[in-house]
């Protein structure tokens, strides 16, 4: 079976979500997947039979959208909801948690580690996917994080991000630094 | 001593905790980050691993840059805030390059 048609029947038995956010789910995986066939949606695939939309704590500021992976759960900012936000941004921001996180990890940010540079390429991708219409609250890591995919290749951040393997870039980085 | 890719990396982890906690912090810590991601490319470019293109390239915060990734909407003054603190970042380290080299040719110590 197709990989987007597996992920339709399990968003399908999602008791969690309306059929209006289950449709831009899936609009938004099936985007993914067009652009990136070879990453892997097995993690999406699982995730989404549960997947919960919530809102963060009323003194959390961890930006406008996060993904919870242990209580797999999109988070919206109960503050910054009212705001010029895209929507469809910050959705897509949900999927590539769910695509790219496992436990510890998500994408290269392993227990805090990378944060900046995770949530910088979490919004490129967003960014080259779907655009962004609305506000941005992360323009100084987008900055440093293009600069770091010039110094060592765009694609290595691109392969870290979806094997969650933040030593790469370490290695990269100091490679480039000394030699 | 740290390294510049621990200071680059640190300072980019702080850079978001100050905006969740202390605003005022973020332009200094962006800058901190700035100047060593310069200091990296700098080493780069001296090593030779960087064509002309390149150079130039980077110096290129602008959405309209020919990578992959780009966003639309970035603030024009937080852009030619940052292209201003990298190209003084470049400017001094390949300026101390030079000095250094002129000293070893002149049989001076450093």
């Amino acid at each position: 079976m197709d990989i987007i048609e597996e992920v339709r029947n399990n968003l399908a038995t999602n008791q969690n979500l309306t059929d209006e956010v289950k449709d831009k789910m899936l609009e938004l995986t099936t985007l993914f997947h067009q652009k990136f066939p070879d990453v892997s949606l097995d993690r999406l695939k699982e995730k989404i039979k549960d997947v919960k939309l919530g809102k963060m704590g009323v003194f959390e500021r961890k930006g406008p959208v996060i993904y919870d992976s242990l209580k797999n759960e999109i988070c919206f900012s109960s503050k910054k909801l009212g705001e010029d936000y895209d929507i469809d941004h910050l959705m897509m921001k949900g999927i590539l948690g769910m695509i790219s996180s496992y436990e510890d990890y998500y994408g290269f940010n392993k227990n805090g580690s990378l944060r900046a540079l995770n949530i910088g390429y979490t919004e490129m991708l967003a960014n080259f996917l779907v655009g962004n219409e609305g506000v941005c609250d992360y323009e100084e890591e987008l900055l440093a994080t293009n600069l770091i995919s010039q110094i060592i290749g765009e694609d290595i951040l691109f392969q870290a991000y979806f094997n969650n393997d933040s030593d790469i870039i370490y290695k990269k980085m100091l490679e480039a630094e000394v030699g | 001593m740290a390294t510049k890719t621990e200071t680059a990396f640190d300072y980019m982890d702080y850079l978001v905790t100050a905006k969740e906690t202390n605003p005022h912090q973020q332009t200094d810590a962006f800058a901190i980050v700035l100047e060593s991601l310069s200091d990296i490319r700098v080493s780069q470019i001296q090593r030779g691993l960087c064509s002309e293109e390149d150079i130039e390239k980077f110096g290129d915060f602008l959405p309209t840059t020919t990578e992959m990734f780009t966003n639309k909407e970035m603030h024009p003054d937080r852009v030619a805030h940052a292209h201003q603190k990298y190209q003084e970042s470049v400017k001094i380290a390949l300026l101390t390059s030079s000095m250094e080299d002129k000293d070893l040719s002149n049989g001076k110590s450093l």
